[in-house]
């Protein structure tokens, strides 16, 4: 069986040393390459084609959302786990416009960097028990009961379409699923976005962590 | 201070003084003139009535005896009872007609030193009846020659010097008018001359007010203009000196915030993801990892702190993602927690603007939506960015239920976010208004420039 590849992206050496012994422990996966700044991630990301970088939010000379960018851009094949100090939603945010898959605390790697690292190399989406808590509720108070409602507008159809769109599948994934053409994917796709009242993606998956649709 | 005031004081009194002076000239000038002239032209007028009436007394004097000579005359030459008796009552009332002229005969001036020509006419004329009615009296019986004869000689020469000395006199009286018409006109042009001169000068004298009162006008003008300068230029410099503090302040607090992000945060997750890493060793080789427990606590709550201080000092995800990710957080946050749609809305906003005035904005818009959640009961928030060619326009609108706005009600009493704003947008050389009617929401404007931090 053919060993899971990964890159390594974190400006931090003692943080990076710690990681890599976590990933060291699994036997199937192989560390790749490992990188301190973000122009280095997107030009081993290019060289060995990872199938998931594990890439730090802050890293010097290009930033990891940047670096996410094009790494998403040139290397299709490459799934990104972005890896941050913060449980930020703009940061949060930002790394799924950038085309990031899943989003982990540094400080929660030692527990969730091996379930995160599974999830996204199955073309899932993962995040941080912390960043669902943060999004679902910042002041320990339950979301105002207007946007809750709005998911409850959704037809069966939709809310099926919502989760895979959710989870990081594309169009064309979503279609062969439901055996429906790409063109009436995307059709439902506006539908939810206006339904929700949310402008991309990014908001969607945020939307879908927050109803704990996915994790 | 005392210089400048007894400066003032003393200026006030040289204008009150000039203007004073001037117009007390220009009266007085008018009325001495006036005056003058009058005076002139009457006396102009009395001496022009006695020159006449003087010239024709002696034309009188001398036609009566002119008159006399040629009715004695031809008395002489036909000499009946009727005409000779014509003649003496002719010669009587000629006689008494002169000697009233001389009489009344007043001298044109009183200088003229024509009494004596006077008493010789006089005479001469008083002479000239009396021998002319001597001659009438014995005129009976006398030839033509001898008439001729007796005319010639008694008579002729007093007529002759009568008519010689009144005409002297109406010469001299002519002269002395003449004169005397030319020394009023000299008076005339004296008085004119003397007013114009006093016009002059009054004329000067306001002239000199009008200069020393542009003059003084101009200095404190200069003076004037110098202070706004100055004013200007301290307030520019103290603004600016504000601006750099503040940033110097915003940068060290930056500064502050990496270096604990980065070496402190850093090495707290190292070391947090080191003990989970020496967990799973020992729960894999059968040990209890138990005793790690209280290690990964203080680890997990000393890096919540570096967290927490590291925002408190300077929200970090401002520097890594810029203004408008942060803002849209911020405003999602207040959809989530407080179901007011927030929006945000870019106009000609640059990728990055200088970290001065991101950070200004997001606070300031932070304070702003805080406020909304507060007070505002709205269901909308819409902020917008609008950079222009040197200031960066932040508003913050919402559809609340506002306020009534009340200048009289200092700002403070409208809370202490206000107030922050206010401050933050003034240190930077900004403005601050806040547009509100109750019922129909509240608008924010804050207005940063740019070159203030130049």
């Amino acid at each position: 069986m053919r060993k899971l590849r990964l890159l390594l992206g974190d400006d931090h050496t003692l943080v990076r040393h710690g990681l890599r012994k976590i990933l060291e422990e699994q036997p199937e996966w192989e560390v790749v390459s490992e990188v301190g700044d973000g122009r280095e991630a997107v030009r081993e990301a290019v060289a060995h084609k990872p199938d998931v970088a594990i890439i730090d939010v802050a890293m010097p000379l290009l930033n990891g959302i940047d670096a996410t960018q094009q790494i998403v851009r040139r290397v299709p094949e490459t799934r990104v786990l972005m890896l941050s100090m913060h449980a930020d939603e703009a940061y949060v945010m930002r790394a799924l416009q950038a085309g990031a898959t899943g989003y982990i605390v540094k400080d929660a790697a030692g527990k969730e960097l091996v379930m995160a690292i599974e999830a996204v190399a199955a073309g899932r989406r993962f995040f941080s028990p912390a960043i669902a808590r943060l999004v679902h509720d910042d002041q320990g108070r339950t979301p105002a009961s207007g946007f809750a409602d709005r998911y409850e507008t959704l037809s069966m159809r939709e809310r099926e379409i919502f989760q895979l769109i959710a989870e990081a599948r594309s169009n064309k994934e979503v279609a062969a699923l439901l055996n429906i053409s790409p063109a009436t994917v995307e059709t439902h796709r506006a539908r939810i976005l206006q339904k929700l009242d949310v402008h991309n993606i990014a908001e969607v998956v945020l939307y879908a962590v927050r109803r704990g649709i996915i994790s | 201070m005392k210089r400048a005031e007894r400066e003032r004081i003393s200026v006030r009194i040289a204008l009150v003084v000039g203007f004073l002076g001037t117009l007390a000239l220009w009266v007085f000038t008018n009325d001495a003139f006036s005056r003058r002239i009058e005076m002139v032209q009457r006396d102009a007028a009395q001496i022009t009535v006695r020159y006449t009436s003087a010239q024709e007394l002696l034309s009188t004097v001398r036609a009566q005896v002119l008159l006399s000579s040629v009715r004695l005359r031809d008395a002489l030459l036909d000499p009946t009872t009727e005409a000779l008796q014509t003649s003496r009552e002719q010669l009587v009332a000629s006689s008494h007609i002169t000697a009233m002229a001389i009489a009344d005969y007043e001298p044109v001036l009183s200088a003229t030193a024509d009494g004596a020509a006077l008493t010789r006419l006089s005479n001469e004329v008083k002479l000239f009846h009396e021998r002319a009615l001597q001659v009438l009296a014995d005129a009976a019986g006398r030839s033509p020659a001898q008439v001729r004869d007796v005319l010639s000689r008694r008579i002729g020469p007093h007529r002759e010097a009568a008519l010689t000395i009144s005409e002297e006199i109406q010469a001299i009286n002519r002269r002395a008018f003449i004169r005397q018409q030319a020394d009023l006109a000299t008076l005339h042009r004296d008085a004119e001359a003397q007013s114009r001169n006093r016009v002059g000068i009054a004329l000067v004298i306001g002239l000199g007010t009008l200069l020393l009162t542009s003059a003084y006008a101009g200095r404190l003008e200069a003076h004037l203009r110098t202070q706004l300068v100055r004013d200007a230029r301290i307030s520019s410099e103290l603004q600016q000196t504000t601006a750099k503090v503040l940033n110097a302040q915003e940068e060290e607090r930056r500064t502050i915030a990496r270096e604990l992000h980065d070496e402190v945060g850093q090495a707290l997750t190292a070391i947090r993801v080191e003990l989970d890493v020496a967990e799973r060793a020992i729960e894999s080789a059968g040990g209890s990892a138990a005793p790690l427990a209280e290690a990964q606590a203080i680890t997990e709550s000393a890096l919540q702190t570096v967290r927490n201080l590291t925002q408190l000092l300077h929200p970090a995800a401002l520097d890594d993602l810029g203004l408008p990710a942060v803002i849209e957080a911020a405003l999602r946050g207040l959809t989530r927690r407080h179901n007011v749609r927030g929006n945000l809305e870019q106009i000609d906003l640059p990728a990055r603007l200088p970290r001065e005035i991101e950070i200004a904005a997001y606070r300031i818009v932070q304070e702003g939506i805080t406020n909304v959640a507060k007070h505002a009961r709205a269901t909308r928030c819409n902020v917008r960015l609008t950079q222009r060619a040197d200031r960066l326009l932040v508003e913050v609108e919402d559809d609340g239920v506002g306020f009534i706005e009340d200048t009289d009600r200092p700002i403070v009493a409208r809370g202490l976010g206000l107030v922050s704003i206010r401050e933050r947008a003034a240190r930077l050389g900004g403005t601050f208004s806040i547009l509100s009617r109750p019922g129909s929401g509240t608008r924010l404007v804050v207005s940063l420039p740019e070159k203030s931090l130049a």
